[in-house]
């Protein structure tokens, strides 16, 4: 092997190399923002099902948007929304929510989980409902943590 | 600290605080922009309403179907096949509301559909809607649109 053909093949290596590092710190990060997104929607999910209020408005942006399943206006901010979710469990003996196929989609310091849920709901003196359509929370990244700026429930049509 | 020292901390101090409210309100007329450009083709029958502007993993989950449609190209193909059925279709949003947070954007507010099918009598769709844009490159890109109907006329 002459000397120009072993450069050629050091630079090349190193090259490859060197574009593997580019791509694994692009991803590496790209993914952990994903899995933290996962990980803030889950644990809304599951503080709404266990019903702690400070728990379920702890990833709330301050500027949250909610159109949710009780009410057909919007609620607009983060004191508005604990109210209709201290309302949501006060007037509730039984409520949980289960996503069906989430999806998560990040894109920048913008996420979105998205998908069908199955709502089991027992208001007060009342017997048990269930209820599926489709949700829609977007969040943001001000601070370095994921932040749910929007919610967005919609019931789908039962069946005839 | 000197009278002069400190005048020029709250000059700086306004100064920064301007940019930032004058940055975030060219944000939110960028996101109407974008908004409304979009229902400005629907309206329009262009199938490339909510595309034409929209994130290459673009999400709809609309009134039209119980089904999410996903990316650019399933999107173009079903505003096609939706246009094809209607003889005309309006969105009209009513009370919309635009916000910028970082580089997140939304856009929600309630709406009516009036359709008028090739088949059929016309329907007044009233409901709730809410996009998300995601600033990249400069642009606010469609991310995500939800769309629910409340009652059908």
């Amino acid at each position: 092997m002459n000397g120009t053909s072993k450069r050629f093949r050091e630079s090349f290596v190193f090259g490859v190399v060197g574009l593997c590092g580019v791509l694994f710190a692009a991803t590496a990060p790209a993914q952990e923002l994903r899995d933290a997104l996962i990980e803030s929607f889950g644990e809304e999910i599951q503080a709404l099902n266990a019903r702690v209020l400070d728990a379920s408005v702890a990833h709330v942006h301050d500027d949250v948007v909610l159109y949710g399943l009780y009410s057909p206006f919007p609620v607009v901010g983060k004191a508005a929304f604990r109210e209709a979710v201290r309302e949501y469990f006060d007037t509730h003996e039984e409520t949980t929510l289960r996503p069906a196929h989430p999806k998560y989609l990040v894109s920048g310091s913008t996420g979105v989980a998205w998908g069908h849920y199955r709502l089991r709901t027992k208001a007060k003196g009342e017997s048990a409902v269930t209820s599926h359509g489709q949700f829609t929370f977007t969040y943001a990244k001000p601070g370095g943590e994921w932040r749910i700026i929007s919610m967005h429930f919609a019931p789908l049509p039962v069946a005839e | 600290m000197s009278v002069l020292r400190r005048g020029w901390m709250w000059v700086v101090a306004f100064g920064v605080l301007f940019s930032v409210t004058a940055a975030r309100a060219d944000d939110v007329d960028a996101i109407r922009a974008a908004f409304e450009s979009d229902i400005k083709l629907f309206n329009a029958q262009n199938k490339t309403a909510f595309s034409v502007n929209a994130h290459d993993d673009v999400v709809v989950f609309g009134t039209l179907t119980p089904f999410a449609i996903e990316g650019e190209a399933a999107l173009v193909e079903f505003m096609e096949n939706y246009f094809a059925d209607q003889e005309r279709a309006k969105f009209t949003p009513i009370n919309a509301e635009y916000r910028a947070i970082g580089d997140s954007g939304l856009a929600w507010g309630h709406y009516t559909i009036s359709e008028l099918p090739k088949v059929g009598g016309r329907e007044l769709i009233h409901g709730r809607y809410t996009f998300t844009y995601v600033k990249k490159d400069g642009d606010w890109r469609l991310l995500v649109v939800h769309v629910s109907p409340l009652f059908v006329e």
